[in-house]
């Protein structure tokens, strides 16, 4: 065998070892970006678990949080320096982000914007109601997701548990959107949030219920839209070659 | 494999087999009897020649390789198909497998021909005349045109056959009297060597014949000598006989019958631990199995189970069959059922990388097995972004399986070229016009886009804001209307 | 429903502005609107100037400068450049004439550093910049922009300004501000862009298509980096007032303001070395004149010549043309020294002046010159001087003044290569994703000439529906793209020589040859700014007469030279020759419609054949003036005129314009026009098919004619003809040098003609005829061709003597795949060894190909008896092994013993080499050299009774006017001319002569295998005989008898 391929093969060894080491010591809460948020929410988000967020459609729901599960992902990827590049993107294909009957279409740019690798999204449009559960619950347990996103506006007790203890099990997130109008209360839950815009920048969150710590009084936190102010913002021209040298026009 | 040269050989140049297909699909949706009276032609892009046409087009003039611009002078509305050489070998081993149930040893000669080595067959048949008419009939069966020709080489089978003034006869001075008038064009002698013999007025197999095999040595090259005393039949032709493909079939009568598809579970089980034995004994793993239940009342039921990625355990198998067997409602009882697999793979130990695929991704595999299983694999996409300005055209939803397949990250890489402004993690699929009250708190940007395909975008997009704090999407229409397209989540 | 929004209140006053970024369609494949229509569109929206500022080019700056100075446009032109530099954006403009020179020599070095369709701009290059303005337009990027911004600013301190772009595409408000603090950073003026690539937001759909084109891509998969909307436009005030702060509106305006260049001011200074020292240009003009007239005047100058003189040297004293004429004087005279055949031509080359300064050899006294007819002051034209030299040696002049003049001080003037129909119907196709086959089959069966359909319909006959909404857009974009610019290349031989360094002038390019570069500017912008080109260009023709001079002193030792036979005067027996039309290989009446013409015309003179040569074209054709003046010079049709001015210019060709020169002076005499602009209505014929800018004039014309009294039929006809003069304009000055190389080339065909047709076929290729149209005339002249032979043939072709007369023995060089260098090298071991079996040849170690080569050609029929046997012997290889070879070597004497070895081998092959069928030895004689000296096709069939009955070419003539004939022969030619609708030429070649068909174009489309694919013909028709005795048959059926000689590889050329 090619030694070079040998070696790397050892790397990997080492780098699938690392990782099972990291998941095994993940009690820890995932930052939210936002200092007082993680005060109130005793350090982060969950590891994982279910996610209630009350709100209406279309406030920064997931934005607010994206930021936060992209990050924690791509530390996961980073903890091991030895990898190369492609072992990253490899690995970073690995846990899928699932998004289980969306009200509209999902926007690629938009998860594109914030990092997200599309070949680890996946879209799923049951037909029935229970599908929905079913498919949320598989995928939760699955230990294959980063995260699963539900919008459902009504959901039994029983039914809120099994998803609990399926994302506890598969080591993942479950996000829950809520937009009724009917506070929900006692569910056996990790965390329930309810949102409302303050203006453009600022959302308010009301934590009503977390596993660690008591509710607390609602947190104002700046969600800003997700241009990157600074980087590059005109169109990339033709890549400059070599010594500067601009291509014009094709010759025929 | 070297074969002696004494045997009988039939040589079958199928000419047109990809025009044929296609004029079989023809009358097949236009009128079963009539001639395609539509001029078509098979067109070879690296030549620029058609290479395959059909009557219709040959009355209008059109000839065999022709350039495109000259036959579509002669007849513009000719309708052309591109050479496929894929097509025209798997019709090739098709017709191979037809055969192969009659006589024993074939040899593919890609891209159009068969050959039989008859010698072997004219015992069994008693004679070349009946062997003959059974391969016939075979042949007749799939309806491609073809030429034949006997000879006791089967390069000279090969050039009668091709030039179609074959023979079907095993007598020697018949077969060499034809062979002699053939023009050495359409043999396999390099065409430099060809052109040198016609260039010292040796254009037929007699005018070479007539010189000593001697004197060629020092003149052609090693390859045409070889098969100027192969056509002698001096020498033998190194061919490799077909091998059929072999697939897994199974098929068990139950000792008694089942109405409820639970029970099928501890026959499915047995099933397809035998079909795991028989892979692992190959070392070989499969994407697709059919199971067919057998219906008292009614026609057999089919289920295609479709694995995310190359397994062979039966528990995986049995795991996503049963909740393929969660939707299914039987007929009838049932009283047999069957398993097949068409194709499997060997595994490869090279691309089998046990530590890149880690569990991770073998869990995603498996759940998108499960997912597909019970809700349909249609139910089940992934997402993709297209470099287009029109926010309709940007998203597409794909087939999931560009994620099971963990292949070149093509989004991800056309997406790191692009710039991303703010945009709605929902989008509308179709635009609705704006009913509640809004305040604008960014843009215009404008997008004017589409014009090459009828579907013309002119927008201004703007994000407002709701008084609820929905912030959205929404466009103006150069008439002035307001669209919402889409929520930023 | 509520809206609000941040932008800027609309303002009660509008703005002042001036755009000074647009990017014309100079910018090959970006820009998409011609300079002109900026100009016009910004006038239109009330901008206070314009900015023409192609990418790292000058080439569309003129044409905006020409639009405003010729429609007296009150608007500023502002010329400038634009440069991407480490995905910078920089734009340079020139506010005088020190920056504008600047910024010619970097886009020079930029552009000479790279190759052809590049740019590399270095850091020096900007460094270097000390006037010109220097607009940035930052990339976005925070931490290049920083950087970029301090070196910019620390270079250029107080002539830097920031650009703000405002397109409305994604997250501009964020690049705005970035733009404003790099601004604050750097304390500079923020000035209003709008970065234009197109004069109206409509051409956003042709921006894509060359996007498209110039990515090779379809529109549709362009995606995101096509522009996302047509901002990038020239957009009115009140919007602009809307998009941006109106300070930074009126920087743009202020800017403009402070730009005073204009491309007026670029003089033209003219090279000093071409004047004598210590004289001035006119006194040194004036003594080479002086020492002309003795030389070509020896017996006494007339006074009215005299006169003539005269009044040319002051007119070109007042032109200050005298440099001019000097640098030509001093070309010409380079070429004599190195016996370099040459001829001017042109509005200036035929005047008394350049007869003495021998740049022309026409003799003033033949042809009734009148200079002001060349030079016109009043029409401002500058003088055009082309010089032909010889086609083989043109290099060595273009080196010479290369060498003289040094390569900073010359370059070629560029020809802009345009989109015409049927590259822009194929690129736009390709951009919208029609497939390749499809595009070929529109445009292989768009005929352009048909005048009564247009294209448009004609590609919805051929299967585009044209109420779609696809054919709408095909159809208009094609429409747009046709006369856009698509690269420069170099011009035929304008060269450009200045006094200083030329990129001062104008930046220079890279030419796709090597070594050759062209400046930026064509001819036309090159007259609009009164800036000097000499043409020195290439002629077959000239080569073919050198060679013939120079065969006659060798086997004649006769000198001879052009003057020397003008010097004869006019020989009634080549004129005979002429008028029936025997001018196979004769210069310019050689084709087949000048043929058919000759007999009609019966050329007696000089005059005649000025006449001839420039009757016979599109122009007087498509105008329908040959007929009147046929009537009238057989005086059928009585001379008259509707006006004495009409008169003056009409009276040397019977009444009828047929000379460019005459329609341009109709239009001033007769339609009124002011001399600017006939010179304009000049430049418009010249390029009409580019841009169809002809049609302007015509309404002008018409009423100018009509209100000076004239029918408006005869206004009518004349604007058809000026129009058939665009594509194919003809002066009389170049008939008048041309008409000297067709009568030099007839006198040798008439006096000499085994040198004529060795000269010619020396020089191939060249003119209409292949090598072996040119044998089959010669032969039917009785002059004996002597077929290629390894040991008699030199590379050219050679004069023999042989039974009492000049034979001509073929050369290799006609043997086709035999390299000039193997051939050579066998002619030196032939001299040096005697070479007298194959063996011995084959010792020589020339590459097998040539040695197959030669064997095909039938040249080793010295050594083997035939071709087979030749090749057989060739095709071993063992004598290639150096012992072999060694006993091989040739012998200086061909004894006994080796004769009767090479008998014994040979006699081995008998049985099984067969002997070459005459059929073989033509197929191979036609494959090998084009042609064959023992056979014609179409007598072996004859011998071989394969042909039904039917009449020889030679046989025509004696049949009846309106019979029916049967005429076989090999498709020779097949001509579609433009002047004839329709119709097509088929020359039929027959073993005694050509027989001219013509076929209508119902006949060919009915029978389209025959017409298209024969290449041997038969034609059953009926035969026509007009006046002076033409002969055509005019065809009926059409059988293609190609399968009588299947694989006869007769290459008919096609001209269409």
């Amino acid at each position: 065998m090619n030694p070079i391929l040998h070696e790397l093969q050892n790397k990997q060894w080492v780098w699938t070892a690392a990782q099972s080491r990291c998941s095994s010591a993940d009690s820890s809460r995932v930052k939210t970006g936002f200092k007082h948020l993680d005060k109130a929410l005793s350090g982060g988000f969950p590891a994982a678990g279910m996610v209630h967020i009350h709100s209406h459609l279309g406030c920064g729901e997931l934005r607010l949080m994206l930021a936060a599960l992209q990050a924690q992902t791509m530390r996961q990827i980073k903890e091991n320096e030895t990898q190369t590049a492609s072992e990253k993107n490899a690995a970073s294909n690995d846990k899928l982000w699932v998004f289980i009957a969306p009200p509209f279409v999902i926007n690629a740019e938009f998860l594109l914007a914030h990092n997200i690798n599309l070949n680890q999204v996946i879209l799923i449009q049951p037909d029935t109601y229970e599908e929905v559960l079913w498919s949320a619950e598989q995928c939760a347990k699955s230990g294959a997701c980063a995260s699963v996103f539900i919008w459902q506006n009504t959901l039994k007790h029983q039914q809120v548990r099994r998803l609990e203890l399926a994302s506890l099990q598969g080591q993942c997130h479950c996000f829950w959107f809520d937009n009724s109008q009917q506070q929900k209360s006692n569910l056996p839950l990790s965390l329930s949030l309810s949102l409302t815009r303050e203006d453009s920048d600022i959302l308010q969150v009301k934590i009503n219920k977390q596993k660690v710590g008591w509710a607390k009084a609602p947190v104002k936190v700046k969600v800003p839209f997700v241009c990157r102010t600074g980087k590059l913002f005109t169109q990339k021209q033709t890549p400059l070659a070599g010594k500067n040298i601009v291509h014009l026009h094709k010759l025929t | 494999m070297q074969f002696d040269t004494r045997s009988l050989w039939i040589y079958l140049h199928f000419s047109q087999l990809q025009l044929d297909t296609i004029e079989q699909s023809y009358s097949k949706s236009v009128d079963q009897q009539a001639q395609v009276k539509e001029p078509l032609a098979v067109y070879h892009a690296q030549s620029n020649q058609l290479v395959q046409i059909n009557h219709a087009a040959q009355s209008r003039g059109i000839k065999r390789g022709m350039g495109l611009a000259s036959a579509s002078l002669l007849y513009s509305n000719l309708k052309l198909f591109e050479y496929k050489e894929s097509l025209e070998k798997t019709h090739l081993t098709q017709l191979a497998n037809a055969l192969y149930l009659i006589t024993s040893d074939i040899v593919i000669m890609e891209p159009s021909g068969l050959v039989l080595r008859a010698q072997n067959m004219l015992h069994l048949y008693g004679g070349l005349k009946p062997y003959w008419h059974s391969v016939s009939q075979v042949l007749a069966k799939h309806g491609f045109h073809y030429q034949s020709a006997c000879a006791f080489s089967i390069q000279a089978a090969k050039l009668m056959a091709r030039l179609g003034v074959g023979i079907i006869s095993d007598e020697r001075s018949a077969i060499n009297t034809q062979l002699k008038a053939c023009a050495l064009h359409a043999s396999d002698i390099l065409p430099k060597d060809i052109e040198k013999l016609k260039r010292i007025g040796v254009m037929q197999v007699a005018e070479l014949d007539r010189i000593p095999l001697s004197e060629l040595a020092n003149r052609i090259s090693r390859y045409s000598l070889d098969i100027i005393s192969e056509l002698r039949g001096q020498a033998p032709s190194k061919v490799s006989f077909f091998q059929p493909k072999s697939h897994y079939r199974d098929y068990i009568e139950l000792l008694y019958e089942i109405t409820n598809t639970d029970k099928l579970q501890p026959v499915l089980k047995h099933t397809l631990e035998k079909f795991s034995q028989f892979l692992y004994l190959r070392n070989a793993q499969c994407l697709h199995i059919d199971i067919q239940l057998f219906q008292r009342e009614h026609e057999p039921m089919l289920l295609g189970v479709d694995s995310a990625m190359p397994i062979y355990r039966s528990q995986d198998w049995l795991e996503i069959i049963t909740l393929k067997l969660d939707k299914v409602q039987l007929l009838s009882p049932i009283y047999a059922i069957a398993l097949s697999c068409d194709e499997y793979e060997n595994v490869a130990l090279s691309n089998e990388d046990f530590f890149a695929r880690k569990s991770t991704h073998i869990a995603a595999m498996s759940l998108l097995s499960r997912l597909g299983g019970k809700l349909g694999s249609d139910k089940i996409r992934g997402l993709r972004f297209v470099q287009d300005f029109r926010p309709e055209c940007s998203s597409q939803l794909c087939d999931y399986t560009a994620i099971a397949s963990n292949g070149e990250p093509n989004a991800t890489k056309s997406a790191e070229n692009s710039i991303f402004a703010d945009r709605p993690g929902l989008l509308l699929a179709e635009p609705s016009l704006l009913t509640q009250k809004v305040k604008v708190i960014k843009g215009p940007e404008r997008v004017l886009s589409g014009w090459w395909e009828d579907k013309n975008v002119s927008r201004d997009y703007y994000i407002g804001q709701s008084d609820q704090g929905q912030q959205l999407w929404l466009f103006k229409t150069p008439e002035q209307q307001w669209y919402l397209h889409g929520y930023f989540i | 429903m509520a809206t609000s929004s941040k932008l800027p209140v609309i303002p009660s006053k509008t703005p002042r502005f001036a755009e000074l970024i647009c990017q014309s369609n100079f910018s090959f494949l970006y820009g998409a609107s011609h300079p002109e229509e900026y100009v016009r569109q910004a006038y239109f929206l009330g901008y206070q100037a314009i900015g023409i500022t192609d990418e790292c080019s000058m080439a569309g700056v003129v044409r905006a400068y020409t639009e405003i100075k010729n429609n007296h446009i009150p608007i500023k032109l502002i010329v400038g450049s634009l440069f991407r530099f480490h995905e910078q954006t920089l734009v340079l403009l020139c506010p005088n004439k020190e920056a504008y020179r600047e910024c010619c020599r970097i886009i020079t070095n930029a552009r000479r550093r790279a190759e052809k369709g590049e740019y590399s701009l270095a850091e020096w290059d900007l460094k270097s910049i000390k006037h010109c303005f220097c607009l940035w337009l930052p990339s976005g990027n925070a931490d290049k922009d920083k950087h970029w911004g301090a070196w910019l600013q620390k270079h250029y301190k107080e002539r830097l300004f920031l650009v703000i772009k405002r397109w409305l595409v994604p997250n501009e408000d964020e690049y705005i501000h970035h733009c404003q603090l790099m601004a604050q950073q750097f304390d500079l003026e923020i000035i209003a862009s709008s970065k234009a690539c197109m004069h109206d937001s409509s051409r956003l759909s042709l921006q894509h298509c060359m996007q498209a084109i110039d990515k090779g891509i379809c529109v549709s998969e362009l995606g995101r980096s096509a522009l996302s909307n047509a901002e990038a436009c020239l957009r009115p005030l009140n919007k602009l007032g809307q998009l941006y702060p109106h300070s930074y509106l009126e920087n743009a305006a202020i800017l403009a303001q402070r730009c005073q260049f204009c491309l007026s001011e670029l003089a033209y200074e003219y090279p000093a070395e071409v004047v004598a020292q210590g004289m001035t240009p006119s006194d040194y003009l004036r003594f080479l004149v002086e020492k002309g007239i003795k030389l070509r005047f020896q017996e006494g100058l007339p006074a009215d010549i005299r006169n003539t003189i005269e009044k040319e040297l002051t007119l070109i004293k007042e032109q200050h043309y005298e440099h001019f004429f000097l640098t030509i004087y001093d070309i010409v005279q380079f070429a004599k020294r190195q016996g370099i055949l040459y001829q001017g031509r042109g509005s200036a080359a035929n005047s008394v002046v350049c007869y003495c300064l021998e740049i022309t050899a026409v003799d003033p006294r033949q042809i009734s010159v009148l200079f002001e007819r060349f030079i016109s002051k009043e029409r401002n034209e500058p003088p055009d001087i082309d010089v032909d030299f010889e086609h083989e040696r043109r290099e060595e002049v273009i080196q010479y003044i290369y060498q003289k003049y040094g390569r900073q001080r010359t370059a070629l003037a560029a020809t802009v290569v345009c989109y015409r129909f049927k590259s822009a119907l194929r690129e736009v196709g390709k951009a919208l994703g029609v497939n390749a086959s499809d595009l070929d089959f529109f445009i292989k069966n768009v005929n352009r000439r048909d005048r009564a359909l247009s294209w448009q319909s004609q590609l919805g006959e051929l299967g585009i529906e044209p109420e779609s909404s696809f054919a709408t857009r095909f159809i208009s974009l094609v429409e747009q793209l046709m006369g856009f610019p698509r690269h420069l290349s170099q011009h035929v031989g304008g060269f450009v020589i200045s006094a200083g360094p030329l990129y001062e002038l104008v930046p220079i390019e890279n030419a796709a040859m090597q070594d050759r570069t062209v400046i930026q500017w064509d001819k036309d912008d090159l007259e609009s700014l009164r800036l000097l080109k000499v043409d020195v260009l290439a002629l077959g023709m000239l080569t073919a007469i050198r060679k013939c001079f120079d065969l006659l002193e060798r086997h004649y030792q006769q000198a001879c030279s052009i003057p020397f036979i003008t010097k004869l005067g006019d020989d009634p027996q080549v004129y005979k020759r002429i008028q029936k039309a025997d001018t196979v290989g004769i210069f310019q009446i050689e084709s087949r419609a000048q043929m058919s013409m000759l007999p009609r015309l019966k050329p007696a003179c000089y005059y005649d054949l000025v006449v001839q040569i420039a009757i016979v074209r599109p122009g007087p054709i498509q105008g329908d003036m040959v007929h009147p003046y046929l009537r009238r010079r057989d005086k059928k049709e009585a001379v008259s005129y509707p006006s004495k001015e009409i008169e003056a210019v009409l009276s040397r060709t019977m009444g009828v314009p047929i000379f460019q020169e005459q329609v341009i002076q109709l239009a001033m005499v007769a339609a009124g026009f002011s001399g600017g602009e006939a010179d304009q209505l000049r430049r418009a014929m010249a390029s009409w098919k580019k841009n169809g800018a002809l049609h302007k004039f015509r309404d002008k014309l018409i009423k100018g004619m009509t209100k000076r009294n004239y029918s408006s039929a005869y206004a009518e006809r004349l604007f058809e003809q000026i129009c058939g003069f665009g594509e194919y304009g003809f002066p009389e000055s170049h008939s008048a040098s041309f008409a000297v190389l067709a009568y030099v080339s007839a006198w040798l065909k008439h006096y000499y003609p085994a040198v004529f047709y060795v000269g010619l076929l020396n020089s191939l290729p060249m003119g209409f005829y292949t090598a072996s149209q040119l044998v089959q005339d010669a032969k039917h002249h009785k002059i004996e061709v002597l077929s290629c032979c390894a040991l008699a043939s030199d590379y050219d072709h050679t004069l023999v003597f042989n039974k009492g007369q000049y034979a001509i023995q073929l050369g290799l060089r006609l043997v086709k795949g035999l390299k000039e260098s193997s051939a050579k090298a066998l002619i030196d071991e032939r001299q040096q060894k005697s070479v007298h079996s194959l063996a011995a040849i084959k010792a020589l170690g020339l590459p097998d190909s040539c040695m197959q080569a030669l064997a095909s050609a039938n040249a080793f029929a010295c050594f083997a008896n035939n071709r087979f046997n030749a090749r057989w012997q060739l095709m071993d290889d063992i004598s290639k092994l150096p012992l072999f070879a060694e006993s091989l070597k040739p012998t200086k004497s061909l004894d006994v013993s080796t004769k009767h070895e090479i008998q014994r081998v040979q006699d081995a092959y008998k049985d099984y080499i067969r002997q070459p069928s005459l059929f073989d030895n033509l197929l191979e004689d036609y494959a090998s050299t084009g042609l064959s000296v023992n056979q014609h096709p179409i007598s072996m069939l004859l011998e071989a009774n394969l042909l039904p009955k039917f009449t020889l070419a030679k046989n025509l003539k004696v049949i009846e006017h309106k019979s029916l004939v049967k005429v076989i022969g090999v498709v020779a030619c097949k001509q579609s001319p433009g002047t004839a609708a329709g119709v097509t030429f088929i020359t039929l070649e027959d073993h005694t002569g050509n027989t001219n068909v013509i076929i209508w174009q119902r006949s060919a489309r009915a029978q389209k295998q025959a017409y298209l694919n024969a290449k041997i013909l038969q034609v059953n028709g009926i035969l026509e005989r007009g006046d002076g005795n033409v002969i055509h048959v005019i065809a009926g059926k059409l059988i293609d008898q190609t399968h009588l000689l299947a694989q006869l590889d007769i290459k008919c050329r096609m001209f269409r």
